[in-house]
């Protein structure tokens, strides 16, 4: 190798060894990320703002008999008016669908086995904007056919746990 | 090696792109060292050239193994089953329903497509109902219908409503796919991990159903709320395709649409009974677009914000067709011509433009060396006993010293010899 020759071979061969040191370097591609899981869910009320609110009333009884039944209240804690649809589930699929319409700081009240009749029925209720509270009532005015004891919960009514902070602002439960 | 690792400040080209001349460069330095050998080595004294020069060549020889071995079945290890083709055998054809398009999201390096990147390792492409073919490796041109896409995916990440499905409706998304085997970059052996919440946050949406029987390899959910491609918007949908934006379209349900010019492909026109009211297209909006219903041609205008639309007076027979801009004819007709430049230069096509010259200038006789034109046969005016210094005459000797001239003028000589 002469005189000439001998810098372009050293910057040959640091380039390779360049080349080799950083091939070898494993890469730090970090997880792909979309969103955070949603995790347990847990009844909520959330302030958050939301396209849409979607709150799931498990279920009522809808069997139309008298003195049982139960219905889905929804209230509207603004200034505004409120509008949304709801949907109601039997386990035959859809069992009714309507929109409605709740004035500024008033309430609806949504007769579940006015629009269906079965054991049970749930209900989805969808409010625009994610704004307004919904809870189910379940109730049933018969008298007991069997004798409970003391800390057994009475079966005659009930309504939803109490709600508690929540960063989930779409998806509810009532 | 830089850029693909990300380390470059400054964007390269796709690998694939930049090995053309990392090609050129290797094909050079096999050339140089076989040629160094036979040149340099072969008549030279003994010493360290000639084992490094053996060693060259084998190692030219040795190189060139892997790629005859991959060449060999053309099959390049991959899979049997691709995901493209899994793709398409998974997702029912355009139908009655209509045509449909297919949302294709996760992480870009498992996209049988080339994606839009939406964030943190996560990137999405659009993909029609029709098998995949070359055509769906090429980069969409960026359009404002990408932002439908991306508000539905902000609004799904940030949990702020269910009905993201609503959202997607206007681009005609039926199926939304998650990629998580390709059996390359992702095998089951040592998979890529699924962008975190995703496919927790697809599940969660009204409008979406998971497909079942499910693939191990993707992960696909039918969205309840789409549209056909082509469609007749129903009552909701068109009161609602005058407005823009997310609040209007989430609470429209446009499932109701009816599916017009089924299989219709948009390069040529395609006919359909339409009726009074709105016909919709589920691509961005192009003013291209146009509809003619019994010969009147109607207007496009924006649907959703977004979309393509026609408001139909009356019923009668539509003719849809997209007419090409003719700039694109012209860049067509440019990049043929700068391919046919390219072919020549590299074939070293010689177009012979100055022998036509030369055969004009053969009959010519400038110098007439037999003494018959009267005067003398001396070209320079200048010199004594010259010929007449005239305007004319100087011109013309001028012309002739300045060489082109005498040298076309020899050349017919050489050519009739030759």
């Amino acid at each position: 190798v002469n005189r000439r020759a001998l810098p372009a071979l050293i910057v040959l061969l640091v380039g390779f060894a360049a080349l080799i040191a950083v091939g070898r370097e494993e890469p730090t591609v970090a997880d792909p990320y979309f969103t955070t899981p949603a995790g347990a869910w847990m009844p909520a009320v959330s302030d958050n703002p939301a396209l849409t609110g979607s709150w799931f009333c498990p279920g009522v009884p809808a069997t139309g008999e008298d003195g049982v039944g139960g219905d889905v209240v929804v209230a509207n804690r603004d200034d505004e008016q409120l509008i949304g649809r709801f949907t109601i589930l039997t386990p035959d699929g859809v069992g009714a669908s309507d929109s409605l319409v709740v004035e500024p700081w008033s309430r609806t009240t949504i007769d579940v086995d006015a629009f269906v009749t079965a054991p049970y029925a749930s209900v989805v209720v969808e409010i625009d904007g994610g704004r307004g509270i919904v809870e189910q009532r379940a109730f049933s005015t018969r008298p007991a056919t069997r004798w409970r004891r003391a800390r057994e919960p009475p079966p005659t009514s009930g309504t939803s746990p109490t709600a508690s902070p929540s960063t989930e602002a779409s998806r509810h439960s009532c | 090696v830089l850029a693909d690792r990300g380390a470059m400040p400054f964007a390269l080209p796709e690998a694939g792109v930049l090995l053309v001349p990392v090609a050129v460069g290797l094909s050079i330095s096999a050339a140089a060292a076989l040629a160094a050998f036979d040149l340099d080595v072969r008549g030279g004294t003994f010493g360290w050239r000639q084992p490094l020069g053996i060693l060259s060549s084998v190692a030219v020889v040795v190189g060139l193994a892997p790629g005859l071995g991959a060449l060999a079945d053309g099959s390049f290890q991959v899979p049997n089953t691709p995901l493209a083709r899994l793709l398409d055998a998974s997702l029912p054809d355009a139908s009655s329903a209509g045509d449909y398009n297919v949302l294709l999201i996760g992480d870009a390096r498992l996209l049988p497509v080339p994606s839009t990147e939406y964030r943190d390792g996560v990137a999405w492409a659009i993909v029609d109902d029709g098998p995949l073919d070359v055509r769906d490796r090429w980069m969409p041109p960026t359009n404002t219908a990408a932002e439908l896409v991306t508000t539905a995916l902000d609004e799904m990440a940030a949990t702020s409503t269910l009905r993201a499905g609503r959202l997607l409706a206007p681009l005609s998304i039926r199926f939304v796919v998650v990629p998580q085997f390709d059996g390359v970059t992702s095998t089951v052996g040592d998979p890529l991990p699924l962008p975190t919440g995703l496919v927790g946050a697809l599940e969660d949406q009204l409008d979406l159903v998971a497909v079942r029987p499910g693939l191990p390899t993707l992960e696909a959910f039918e969205n309840r709320a789409w549209m056909p491609t082509y469609a007749q918007l129903d009552e909701a949908g068109i009161g609602a395709s005058d407005a823009a934006g997310a609040e209007v379209l989430v609470r429209t349900d446009l499932s109701g649409s009816a599916p017009l010019f089924v299989g219709a492909d948009p390069l040529d026109a395609t006919t359909d009974d339409v009726t009074a009211g709105v016909v919709h297209l589920g691509v961005p909006f192009d003013e291209r677009w146009s509809l003619a219903v019994d010969g009147t041609t109607i207007e496009p205008r924006r649907a959703f914000g977004e979309t393509t639309a026609f408001d139909i007076p009356a019923a009668g027979v539509g003719e849809l067709r997209y007419d090409t801009s003719v700039l694109r004819w012209f860049a067509v007709a440019a990049q043929v011509a700068l391919w046919l430049a390219a072919i020549v230069v590299a074939a070293r096509v010689r177009v012979s433009v100055g022998r036509r010259d030369v055969m004009l200038l053969e009959d010519e006789t400038l110098i007439d060396l037999t003494g018959s034109g009267g005067g003398s046969s001396l070209l320079d005016p200048g010199l004594p006993g010259g010929p007449d210094t005239s305007a004319d005459a100087g011109t013309e000797a001028s012309d002739d010293r300045s060489g082109d001239g005498g040298d076309e003028a020899r050349e017919p000589d050489h050519e009739v010899t030759s």
